[in-house]
């Protein structure tokens, strides 16, 4: 769904229900720029595979690339997922590696090189089914995955952090010729919740080095994904990242997937 | 619109947003306060200018707690002094320059290359990410070190091997070449004369609020101020 500078998803089936939204920072707004931020998830079966992208924005098609990249990404995971079996998650490596190298094969022209680095897009995603699952990670934004504990929600996360340059406003990039050397996994056990973010979001829901979530932006947004149906929740998400004082802290385009297990997955 | 419209629109309730990032932007100002500074009032409209940038740098939200300044004099017997020390911007309080001896530019971007290199280190060890750091070398006349130029090559390696952004700015009358002889072969050397000093400032504190707000991936586009002049 879209509204104007909010995009929004939400879906849910007996294994994970699942919110998704993006919305055009104050940056691009300014200099008349689309949101570079792109997201795209799927459920099959027990399983989960999202991804949030970032596009960069001095890439000219930065945001064709997010795009791109996180559609591709989810595409070549659930056909992985269809496919598979109970040994998917140890080969989680090889099938992101092929995903990402699909989908720079689809935008590379051999005859000009500058194609692919007009798509500079970051990468946080996951694959995750009912006994645990993995992030993976190329450039900045974040992702934590919250155990099945009862009431102590986010409180003893893993967590997928942002990886940059020696400067801040340096990070990595899909397209890069050694994207390989720049993609982490992460694996984490079974969990209740999970998300995903960009480094638009990652200034006010980790804290500071992304080292764990910051409950006080994450508890209230996750309790109320929890209890909202989910087209509406992604609504309000939306507007969440939407909200003046989300763009007073960073002035980027936001994205952000929230997952959960129904009845913290059944255990 | 019914009421689920309504309130799917609104921001989640509860939800605080508390900016976690320690992102820090290093900017150096080397100042000549050589003698010949006093000519034309030049020495006062740089101080005009330096409290300009005082008041412009504070009043930015994001500049204010990002931006980290150390001011650098260089003058008397060939002599350089750190006339304000690192610290936030909110902090900073623009310094007196006095104008009076002679003119060791070498000597001075010796020393603010290694406050850049102290500082990166001071980042690293408390995990606090960084962007590059900027070097602003303003002079009015001839660096008269007699290493200057050997300082001048370390200058132009460490912003080719992007340490530093330095930016030289010639004042009216000043030796563009040497000054150029600072940053990469071919890379402008802005002149300004001493009425344009406020503009400076307050383009120079706007451009670091713009750096402070640059995401990764994001080429920060700054121009020169419409009063500079570019020498061809």
């Amino acid at each position: 769904m879209s509204e104007g500078d909010r995009l929004h998803k939400g879906a849910a089936t007996s294994a994970w229900k699942v919110v998704g939204a993006a919305v055009r920072g104050p940056s691009h707004v300014r200099v008349g720029q689309p949101c570079q931020d792109a997201f795209e998830f799927a459920v099959a079966g027990d399983w989960l595979a999202a991804a949030v992208c970032d596009g960069a924005g001095s890439a000219k098609r930065g945001g064709e690339g997010a795009s791109l990249l996180a559609s591709g990404v989810v595409l070549h995971l659930t056909a992985a997922i269809e496919a598979g079996g109970d040994g998917l998650l140890d080969c989680v490596e090889a099938i992101v590696a092929g995903a990402i190298e699909e989908v720079r094969g689809q935008i590379e022209d051999v005859a000009d090189p500058d194609v692919l680095r007009a798509h500079h897009a970051t990468l946080v995603g996951v694959l995750a089914g009912p006994n645990g699952g993995c992030f993976f990670q190329i450039g900045d934004g974040a992702a934590a995955a919250d155990p099945c504990c009862g009431e102590s929600h986010w409180e003893d996360c893993v967590v997928s952090r942002p990886e940059n340059g020696e400067y801040a406003n340096e990070t990595f990039f899909f397209t890069l010729s050694d994207w390989r050397q720049h993609l982490h996994f992460t694996r984490f056990p079974a969990v209740a919740h999970l998300v995903l973010m960009s480094d638009g979001v990652s200034g006010f829901a980790m804290q500071t080095d992304c080292v764990a979530p910051d409950l006080r932006f994450l508890a209230p947004v996750s309790r109320y994904l929890e209890g909202a149906e989910p087209e509406m929740g992604a609504r309000a998400l939306a507007a969440t990242l939407d909200d003046t004082r989300a763009h007073a802290v960073s002035s980027d385009d936001k994205a952000l997937v929230w997952a959960c297990r129904p009845n913290g997955g059944g255990i | 619109m019914n009421d689920d419209t309504l309130i799917a629109d609104a921001p989640i309730p509860g939800a605080e947003f508390y900016e976690n990032t320690n992102q820090r932007t290093p900017c150096v100002l080397v100042l000549d306060g050589s003698g010949s500074m006093q000519d034309n009032g030049k020495i006062d409209q740089l101080n005009r200018g330096l409290q300009v940038f005082e008041t412009a740098l504070k009043e930015d939200k994001s500049a204010r707690t990002r931006v980290q300044v150390l001011v650098i004099r260089l003058g008397d017997n060939d002599d350089v002094e750190v006339l304000s020390d690192w610290g936030d911007a909110i902090n900073f309080f623009a310094p007196t320059v006095q104008a009076n001896g002679r003119t060791p530019l070498g000597k001075a971007v010796d020393l603010a290359l290694r406050k850049i290199e102290e500082q990166k280190g001071v980042y690293k060890s408390n995990s606090i990410p960084y962007t590059r750091p900027w070097l602003f070398l303003m002079s009015d006349g001839e660096p008269t070190d007699r290493d200057w130029e050997a300082a001048a090559d370390r200058c132009r390696q460490a912003e080719q091997e992007k340490k530093v952004v330095v930016w030289p700015i010639g004042v009216e009358g000043a030796d563009v070449a040497k000054l150029g002889r600072f940053n990469q072969p071919g890379a402008p050397v802005h002149t300004l004369s001493a009425a344009n000093f406020r503009d400076l400032f307050v383009w120079l504190s706007g451009s670091l609020a713009k750096v402070t707000q640059s995401q990764p991936g994001q080429a920060v586009q700054i121009a020169a101020p419409p009063t500079m002049t570019i020498p061809t």
